[in-house]
């Protein structure tokens, strides 16, 4: 048995505060047992009756306070008398009780106990240096900013793998870790199914599809939209494959990306593969035959994703609402195009609902434009002019370069949305509303006017002008999804129920055959 | 370090930047805490290439054990009162027609008003000139050399004037021997230090180099030596912080001096000058404890590829500050602030004169500003909360080095002040020092008018950090 | 620096208003709580107290109407000055004395027959082992070797130091005593607050009033000087000088005068008292009345006290 003393010399501490610290000391894991009293001569008697009269202790005087504990080990009783002293403290109540400004992470760390994922949302220029101090003080890190190299990426990433830490980002817009959705994402049910996402709207999108599949979420880690890239090797990937493997409460895992460089597909196939649970890769516009022959399942679009997971999930195929396309209305929307509306516009806060959009519509028609396209010649170049099929994410830096997200404002889409109203070529214009955590507290509200505007203009020009939206959220999240919808329907807005579908009823408007 | 699945079954966040990350994690019954960041060195890209640069590992290690000899060794000095002389006899390189001046090196002709008005009154004083026209015109003639008090083992409050005749407070740190100076406080506020110069102010002077400061040079032959870094940890607890608040610090040291001053051979209704003078104002000890701070940082100073301040002072247009490891001296500057605080009666902030006096040395070596918590009772100076005082004590933690344990607080659980400043952290962090200081006019002639808290200027800060990256040798 | 807390006396000790409003008074902040701050008189170098507005009075307390001392960031050390009817901590805080009420220890009128307070006092004891609260007397809190042999101790003590006093053995009863003080958890450990209970008892109750005729309580004021520390020596030197804070001295008056009110609310307002301070009070209480009845003094003569 190992006996460790602390005095406080002249220290009074009131009755109740000293019982409620004894008795919590005595409930410190490892102490047999510790006595706190003052140091007078027949507590002292007792320490001695018991064994536990320290020479320190018998040195205290009346008006000192011992604190003597008695456990297995030197160690385990130093790290009682540690942890004794951090109840004094709260009991002290000096610092506990007011709300302290911390400049530093290095003191928020030394402040708070228990915290452990930093976020950092600062200017792309510091938000290396402050990550990694973040990782060295121990902690997990989300890093929502974007503009950092790609070798301090690495950098990063390197550092949190050896510590044994999560590195998500840069440019990680979508998290939810131990039931909080951090930065932008959605209340979804808590379930089984884990994902690891290098595009934020694509976790979020997947996720929402696996809530309305009636399937529900463990954690969503994010990775970063450049993970998958050559020169990081998609470390963080692999390192959230694995963290989700050894996650007693994730039994399916899904992968969200668009589709990596091919040495690192290979090594990110080959870990999913053999992490012991089922894995659906989800690699927007990537090879099937990849996925199947690593042993993997193959989401082609989110939705399919989605429906894959939580049929493996354990959900049966019959009791789900697949939410089928609507047939039908394509017909009936088709039939009111003139036939010079021939052109699809997409104006898209979510990078890969856009990436998933113009995939879909890429499948049908070859003069699809972007201003996110890898084809320069199918880049366009002055992104404030559409060319035919145009499908704009206003998430891309051309368009937040010292602003805010369109998810938070909403300004230039709604300016755009009225000049593509007044382009006769058009037939229809997709756009999506984003809810959850971080976006705007009424996205649909905000366009409603430009709506109606847009509506007005091409009824003036004696065209019918299709709009189609989306809306991205649960009912669980605090903008009501079912308030959203009503508000764009009313207006005459279209409403697709996932981004799948958007995509195919946007290319089914205006296409020629069935 | 919390492992992945600690983090799975419960995420607690810091958060830095966007503050609705926050807002919307405590929503959702998750715990955050928002950091106050600001991006390191003002954003600007030469200062934040240079902290990289000092971050490099070999160099942030030499920096550090620099820095904790440094520390060290203003925590381990032991500074006590060994006796009080005139600047003459004692200061070295004090000559008649040398005059000593707070902050750092500064012609007469930049002077501000304060200032020029102690000088011309110091030499009216010293009887190099019969009145201030006379005085100033000496002044200009260039026979009067000016030095910074701190080139002299010196610190002076406010103006820091220091002539040849007045009577200096002696301190020696016992632990390394280096001695400090500081000369008496006048009490009061029309006084020459705060830049009045009039019959009245002269005439104090001149009882003070006759009778108080012999009367105080035989009482400490007497009394041999008096611990001030023990004083002064009494003081705190007992609610000053020694820069602004010296009411119990005066009580104790007059204490420690009343028997001997009664065993010296002066009269007795001297010796009730003294008393009376003493009571006069809670200022008198406040010169003591900025030559206890003094003497322990300079036994800090000159400690190679150390970033700790060793000082912080101001000449009413410049403030200057010693980095330990660039050594010598070396001053950096930038423009003296605007002290802020409530004024006395009838004045206005525009009669304000800049931020002044080699005081800050309080602040330098962890209280004052620094100790803001020990003393509540100052906050109506700052215009806060005392939860606010307390902050300040919290907050300039994040920019030193250790605490001192000898100098402790109790309303912060016994927490040391903090000790060390360093210059990298203040770049990194943005969080300038906090000073407390008195407001003197800034004409000359008219003395305190109010009391405040001011901050050094970043630019003598910037400077100091480019100098010695380069000198360090990782950086143009 | 005028940053100071007004704060108003609501009532307080005689003596210590006395001292606020003529005489100056200095002291020093010698500890101080949420709810009480102990002031070292500079002169006499007792301790007074101030406590807040939901406080009951005591010997050398004032009652200050606030409900927080340390939120006011009042800390040990601070200096404390009085005279002319205020006194002021530091520069943090002011109290306002006058108006206050002056307060003196409430006195047993009468006494009540020896066999209703036999009756009291095994109700009141059956009331405290099932209400009060465990630490020292009670155990229950830890179940540690300390706080059993700790609980052990007290009962030892207690129990001889009650048998002592019943045969009016003084030498006998001391040695009991010195093995209570210091004795038990808590900031006044559990065997001091039984003796201040004990000593008011008895001092508030025996037929000579004066201390000087009680070498007991003279014996334990001597004890406890260096046997404790000077919060719960402050305690018991009033104590026995029949100075007790007026939760203390109105269960005393409940259980032995000739009151029709039942002791258990009094009983109640002393068990409240601190953590389990209370209780070990409330059993002083109980032996302190049962040793004067062991001894004979309760039966003879108290009718002519008044």
């Amino acid at each position: 048995m190992a006996i460790k003393t602390a005095i406080k010399r002249n220290t009074y501490f009131d009755s109740v505060s000293l019982m409620s610290v004894t008795g919590r000391a005595n409930a410190v894991a490892g102490v047999d047992q510790a006595m706190i009293g003052m140091g007078t001569a027949m507590n002292k008697e007792v320490l001695q009756n018991v064994g536990m009269l320290t020479p320190e202790a018998a040195e205290a005087q009346s008006g000192d306070l011992m604190i003597v504990v008695r456990s297995a080990s030197d160690e385990i009783a130093e790290q009682a008398l540690v942890e004794i002293d951090e109840l004094f403290k709260q009991k002290g109540g000096n610092e506990s009780g007011r709300k302290m400004n911390y400049a530093t992470i290095e003191s928020a760390v030394a402040h708070v106990p228990g915290a452990n994922l930093a976020i950092i949302a600062v200017a792309g220029e510091f938000a290396s240096r402050e990550a990694r101090r973040a990782l060295e003080s121990g902690l997990h890190v989300m890093m929502f900013s974007d503009n950092v190299s790609i070798e301090d990426e690495v950098a990063l990433k390197t550092l949190a793998h050896d510590k044994g830490l999560l590195m998500m980002g840069p440019d990680c817009g979508t998290a939810y870790i131990g039931g909080v959705g951090l930065c932008f994402a959605n209340a979804v049910r808590a379930g089984n199914i884990g994902i690891v996402g290098a595009s934020g709207t694509g976790s979020q999108e997947v996720a929402a599809r696996i809530h309305d599949f009636g399937g529900g979420i463990t954690q969503i880690i994010g990775t970063g939209g450049r993970d998958l890239n050559e020169k990081v090797g998609g470390i963080m990937m692999i390192d959230g494959i694995n963290a989700l493997a050894r996650d007693p409460a994730t039994e399916v895992i899904v992968l969200v990306s668009k589709p990596p460089a091919k040495s690192v597909q290979d090594k990110v196939l080959a870990a999913a593969a053999s992490c012991g649970k089922p894995v659906v890769a989800c690699l927007l516009g990537g090879s099937e035959e990849a996925v199947t022959k690593a042993g993997l399942q193959f989401g082609k679009t989110t939705k399919e994703a989605a429906l894959k997971a939580v049929i493996r999930a354990g959900r049966k195929e019959e009791e789900i609402n697949k939410r089928a396309l609507n047939l039908p209305l394509i017909a009936e929307t088709r039939a009111k195009l003139k036939p010079e509306q021939r052109y699809i516009r997409a104006l898209l806060c979510g990078g890969t609902l856009c990436e998933e959009m113009m995939l879909i519509a890429k499948e049908s028609y070859d003069n699809v434009y972007s201003n996110i396209a890898k084809d320069p010649a199918r880049k366009l170049k002055d992104v404030s002019t559409s060319i035919e099929h145009t499908f704009i994410d206003f998430g891309d830096d051309d368009f937040t370069r010292g602003r805010p997200h369109p998810m938070i404002d909403p300004s230039q889409r709604l300016a755009r949305l009225v000049q593509e109203a007044r382009d006769p070529s058009v037939g229809v214009i997709v756009l999506d509303f984003i809810l959850g955590y971080g976006a705007h507290e009424d996205p649909a509200g905000v366009m409603i006017p430009a709506l109606v505007e847009a509506k007005q203009i091409a009824a003036t020009d004696g065209r019918h002008l299709e709009i189609l939206g989306y809306v991205l959220g649960t009912d669980l999240d605090s903008q009501s999804l079912a308030e959203q919808t009503a508000k764009l329907s009313e207006v005459g807005v279209t409403i697709a129920s996932s981004c799948t579908n958007a995509g195919l009823l946007a290319r089914g408007f205006v296409s020629k055959e069935i | 370090m919390s492992s992945i699945n600690d983090l799975f079954s419960k995420v607690s966040v810091i958060n830095v930047g966007l503050e609705m990350f926050k807002d919307d994690i405590e929503k959702q019954g998750g715990s955050a805490v928002h950091l106050d960041w600001r991006p390191p060195a003002g954003g600007k890209p030469e200062l934040i290439d240079a902290l990289e640069a000092l971050a490099r590992p070999e160099i942030a290690a030499r920096i550090e054990t620099a820095n904790q000899e440094a520390v060290e060794r203003i925590l381990k000095s032991q500074p006590v009162l060994v006796g009080f002389g005139p600047a003459l006899e004692v200061v070295p390189g004090m000559t008649k027609t040398t005059i000593l001046h707070a902050g750092p090196p500064i012609t007469w002709e930049r002077m501000s008003g304060p200032m020029k008005g102690a000088v011309t009154g110091a030499l009216v004083f010293e009887g190099l000139a019969k009145n201030l026209e006379e005085a100033a015109a000496l002044a200009a003639s260039g026979e009067i050399t000016f030095s910074p008090c701190h080139e002299h083992n010196c610190v002076g409050s406010m103006a820091g004037v220091t002539s040849a005749s007045m009577f200096m407070h002696i301190v020696k740190n016992k632990t390394y021997g280096n001695v400090a100076y500081t000369n008496l406080s006048e009490q009061l506020s029309k006084i020459l230090r705060m830049g009045a110069n009039d019959e009245t102010v002269i005439a104090r002077l001149n009882w003070m180099s006759d009778v108080l400061g012999p009367i105080l040079r035989e009482a400490m032959q007497i009394a041999g030596e008096i611990d001030l870094r023990l004083l002064l940890s009494q003081a705190l607890h007992m609610g000053d912080e020694c820069h602004n608040r010296n009411v119990a610090g005066t009580t104790i040291l007059i204490q420690k001096l009343a028997p001997f001053i009664l065993e010296t051979s002066f009269t007795t209704a001297q010796k009730r000058e003294v008393f009376d003078f003493v009571a006069s104002s809670d200022y008198f000890s406040g010169p003591t404890w900025m030559a206890m701070c003094k003497c322990a940082l300079d036994a800090a100073h000159d400690v190679p590829h150390s970033t700790i301040l060793t000082t912080m002072c101001r000449n009413g247009v410049e403030f200057g500050i010693r980095i330990s490891g660039v050594p010598g001296f070396t001053w950096f500057t930038g423009p003296a602030q605007k002290v802020i605080g409530p004024m006395f009666a009838g004045y206005k902030p525009e009669d304000s004169g800049l931020d002044i006096g080699d005081s800050a040395i309080t602040e330098t070596y962890g209280i004052g500003g620094f100790a803001m918590a020990a003393a509540p009772a100052i906050v109506p100076l700052v215009g806060g909360t005392v939860d606010e005082a307390i902050g300040f004590s919290v907050r300039m933690a994040e920019i030193t080095t250790a605490e001192n344990p000898n100098v402790t607080v109790p309303l912060l659980n016994f927490k040391g002040v903090p000790t060390g400043i360093d210059m990298r952290k203040v770049l990194q962090t943005g969080i300038m020092p906090v000073i407390n200081t008195a407001i003197a006019h800034k004409e000359a002639g008219i003395g305190m008018i109010g009391a405040g808290i001011t901050y050094p200027p970043m630019e003598a800060f910037e400077k100091a950090l480019l100098a010695f990256a380069r000198q360090e040798g990782v950086a143009g | 620096m005028r940053a100071h807390v007004t704060m108003q006396a609501r009532s307080g000790d005689g003596a210590f208003l006395a001292r606020v409003n003529g005489a100056a008074f200095a002291g020093v902040v010698h500890s101080a709580f949420h709810r009480a701050v102990n002031i070292a008189c500079l002169s006499n170098g007792e301790l007074h107290t101030l406590v807040t507005g939901d406080l009951d009075d005591g010997p050398n307390s004032l009652v200050v109407v606030t409900e927080d001392f340390l939120a006011i960031g009042i800390c040990q050390g601070d200096s404390v000055r009085a005279g002319g009817g205020s006194l002021a901590i530091a520069g943090k805080a002011m109290v306002n004395v006058a108006g206050a009420v002056v307060w003196r220890t409430p006195v047993p009128e009468t006494h009540c027959a020896t066999g209703l307070l036999r009756r009291r006092l095994a109700e009141a004891e059956a009331t405290i082992r099932c209400n009060g609260t465990p630490g020292g007397f009670i155990e229950g809190m830890a179940d540690t070797e300390v706080a059993r042999l700790t609980t052990r101790m007290l009962h030892e003590g207690a129990d001889g130091l009650a048998l002592a006093l019943g045969r009016g053995d003084t030498d006998a009863a001391l040695t009991h005593a010195r093995r209570l003080l210091g004795l038990g958890p808590g900031l006044t450990p559990s065997g001091d607050d039984f003796l201040t209970g004990l000593l008011a008892a008895r001092a508030l109750c025996r037929r000579q009033a004066d201390l000087g005729s009680d070498a007991f309580a003279h014996g334990v004021i001597r004890l406890a000087k260096s046997a404790t520390n000077p919060i719960a020596y402050a305690a018991i030197a009033k104590a026995a000088r029949g100075e007790v804070r007026e939760r203390v001295a109105r269960l005393i008056i409940a259980l032995g005068s000739t009151t029709a009110e039942p002791p258990s609310q009094a009983l109640a307002q002393v068990l409240a008292i601190g953590s389990s301070s209370g209780t070990e009070i409330a059993f002083g209480v109980i032996r302190g009345l049962a040793s004067l009845i062991d001894n004979g003094e309760w039966d003879h003569g108290h009718q002519d006290r008044h």
